[in-house]
């Protein structure tokens, strides 16, 4: 969509993000279901934690605080299900991107690098802490949602999609959302990891001025905030301000984590993204089943990625 | 009649089986012989499917399975959980079927038991593989009563370790199989001439020894015919695999058939899943041609 733009005079300050390939824009985030932290706020108070966590340090203590074993009760929930390895973008990655970080260089999968290798060493921490609600291999999001809902964890990395889902599972659920915490002494933007519903025009087609009409259209201010209210959704244009963060606590509060971010989803436009999170899914699993270490983890999937690249 | 109209009559004669065979043979041209030709082809393309002018890979994609590691782990699993399967399928119906065939056991009981052992067959494969995730899941009722009664001394991850997973669905799997085994079975008992075995009887026989000369023997089409069959069919299960684990952790539960799925639908190799899908076609055709020998033979 490059040429449109630069022809039309498109303003990309207003995008939350494009989606580019080979340095390409194909797509924007028309509306976006932001991945924060939800954390249950009775449990915390139980377990002492008075300051909610902002780092990966002050995460670890409050998971380790928040774990009561005997009680089936554990800080935080890991799905690492082979059925659907989005579990390595929304719940591991993003503690990649929450910090600025990239798990890429010059466009290449960069597993090898420090940012990766460290959000590894970390999530490992956490299991060797015994912080993880059991079963993580065979996790999957819906079971995490559920362990949540019924106060079987403290902290979860899900989708915003899900507040009213968990509300109606738990109306007594006392609940709050932060951004994934970050690496010591990080004071930078955040990166949010996101789902989103796209729109980009198929090179196929014989009617590119349209096309290239309608996305602008949907991309304008109060279009994109009118669909993005109905859809329960963060705006693809960050000056459009959809009506339920005004009206709902929880969703104003995501709200402003998002505006005070930006969106980060490095999957996105990766050839066979779901192979991707697969090979590293096999790899995480190894890692903290003590079958290898962190880098040993990060090592093979690089070399299962650079094969696909 | 003339020459002409004679050779007529012949020729409609000739064909008028095939005609009535022609609704069947285009049917399963369609839907079996069509699809299976397609896929066979796929295996020999590069980016089948995904490329309008895909070329010829000749045996690539099939050298490509081959080397591969984790290929073989799935064929060694899908052998594992076949045969633990058919050989448990055989041991519990055959079990059960004596049972409920028993004149020493309760007419009501029986009737009861009747249907409470069908009742895994009555379940869709969907809910075999969510009654016992929930089961089995750490913090579940198995671990519980394991537990308490003092077998294990922590709580297993059944379905998340590498070391019980494959276990953990098999044992899923003979749950959900043995009603099969048990109906044929049960059917086949109550076939055999009763004057077998009071001639057994006359001759001072024990149970054990009625079993084995008389009561086996007799249900061993049965058995051979149901095991080729479970056998078959077992080897291409899916479903409970893929929900209950997918093919996890690591590859502790891949089999031929996730291990094919992955390939075409998370990988998008859709050559490769082909060539892999003809690797589990040839396996069960050889099964297939050996039960049509069997068959045959009797």
């Amino acid at each position: 969509m490059n040429p449109m733009m630069d022809a039309s005079g498109f303003d990309k300050s207003q995008v939350a993000d494009i989606v580019k390939v080979d340095g390409k824009a194909v797509m924007f985030p028309v509306a976006s279901f932001v991945y924060p932290v939800f954390v249950n706020l009775d449990l915390a108070a139980q377990a002492g934690v008075t300051k909610l966590p902002s780092t990966r340090a002050e995460f670890l203590e409050a998971a380790k605080k928040m774990t009561i074993a005997d009680k089936n009760q554990y800080g935080w929930v890991l799905p690492l299900s082979l059925q659907t390895p989005s579990g390595v973008q929304n719940d591991m990655m993003s503690w990649v991107w929450a910090s600025g970080q990239s798990m890429m260089a010059d466009g290449k999968p960069d597993l090898e690098g420090k940012p990766v290798v460290d959000m590894l060493t970390f999530v490992k921490s956490l299991n060797d802490a015994g912080t993880i609600s059991p079963g993580i291999a065979t996790k999957t999001e819906q079971e995490k949602v559920e362990e949540f809902v019924n106060n079987r964890v403290g902290m979860m990395i899900d989708s915003l999609a899900h507040v009213n889902l968990i509300r109606k599972r738990n109306p007594k659920l006392n609940f709050d959302l932060i951004p994934v915490p970050v690496v010591e002494n990080y004071t930078g933007k955040r990166g949010l990891p996101y789902a989103s519903w796209g729109i980009g025009i198929s090179a196929a087609s014989k009617h590119q001025e349209e096309a290239w009409k309608l996305v602008q259209y949907v991309m304008s201010e109060k279009v994109n905030a009118k669909l993005v209210s109905l859809a329960n959704a963060f705006p693809g244009n960050v000056n459009a301000q959809p009506d339920f963060v005004t009206s709902d606590k929880a969703f104003g509060k995501a709200f402003e984590i998002f505006k005070t971010g930006y969106l980060a989803n490095e999957f996105t436009g990766l050839p066979v993204a779901e192979d991707l999170m697969t090979q590293f899914d096999v790899q995480a699993q190894k890692m903290l089943a003590g079958e290898q270490s962190p880098e040993q983890a990060a090592a093979a999937a690089q070399k299962g990625w650079m094969a696909k690249f | 009649m003339t020459r002409q109209k004679r050779s007529h009559h012949k020729l409609k004669r000739a064909v008028a089986p095939y005609l009535y065979l022609s609704p069947s043979l285009l049917i399963i041209g369609l839907l079996m012989l069509l699809p299976m030709v397609t896929v066979i082809g796929y295996s020999f393309q590069n980016s089948a499917v995904l490329r309008r002018d895909p070329s010829f890979a000749g045996l690539k994609h099939y050298q490509a399975i081959f080397d591969d590691p984790v290929f073989w782990a799935s064929l060694w699993h899908t052998l594992y959980f076949t045969c633990m399967s058919v050989i448990f399928h055989m041991t519990i119906g055959m079990a059960f079927a004596l049972m409920l065939n028993s004149d020493r056991i309760n007419p009501t009981l029986r009737n009861i038991l009747r249907v409470l052992y069908i009742l895994p067959w009555l379940f869709t494969a969907v809910i075999i593989a969510v009654i016992w995730r929930l089961l089995l899941e750490p913090n579940g009722v198995v671990n519980s009563i394991l537990m308490q009664i003092g077998i294990i001394g922590s709580k297993v991850e059944w379905f998340s370790s590498p070391e019980t997973a494959l276990h953990a669905v098999t044992f899923a799997n003979i749950w959900a199989g043995y009603p099969l085994f048990m109906v044929s079975l049960l059917a086949g008992l109550q076939g055999i001439p009763k004057d077998f075995y009071e001639a057994a009887d006359i001759d001072g026989a024990k149970a054990y020894q009625k079993l084995i000369f008389i009561t086996i023997p007799q249900l061993m089409p049965i058995i051979i015919s149901i095991s080729l069959l479970d056998f078959i069919w077992t080897m291409q299960v899916f479903p409970l695999i893929w929900i209950t684990t997918g093919g996890g952790p690591i590859y502790s539960t891949e089999v031929l058939s996730t291990y094919t799925y992955k390939l075409a639908f998370s990988s998008y190799n859709l050559s490769q899943a082909s060539a892999s899908a003809v690797v589990i076609l040839l396996i069960s055709l050889g099964l297939t041609l050996f039960y049509i020998r069997y068959q045959k033979a009797r």
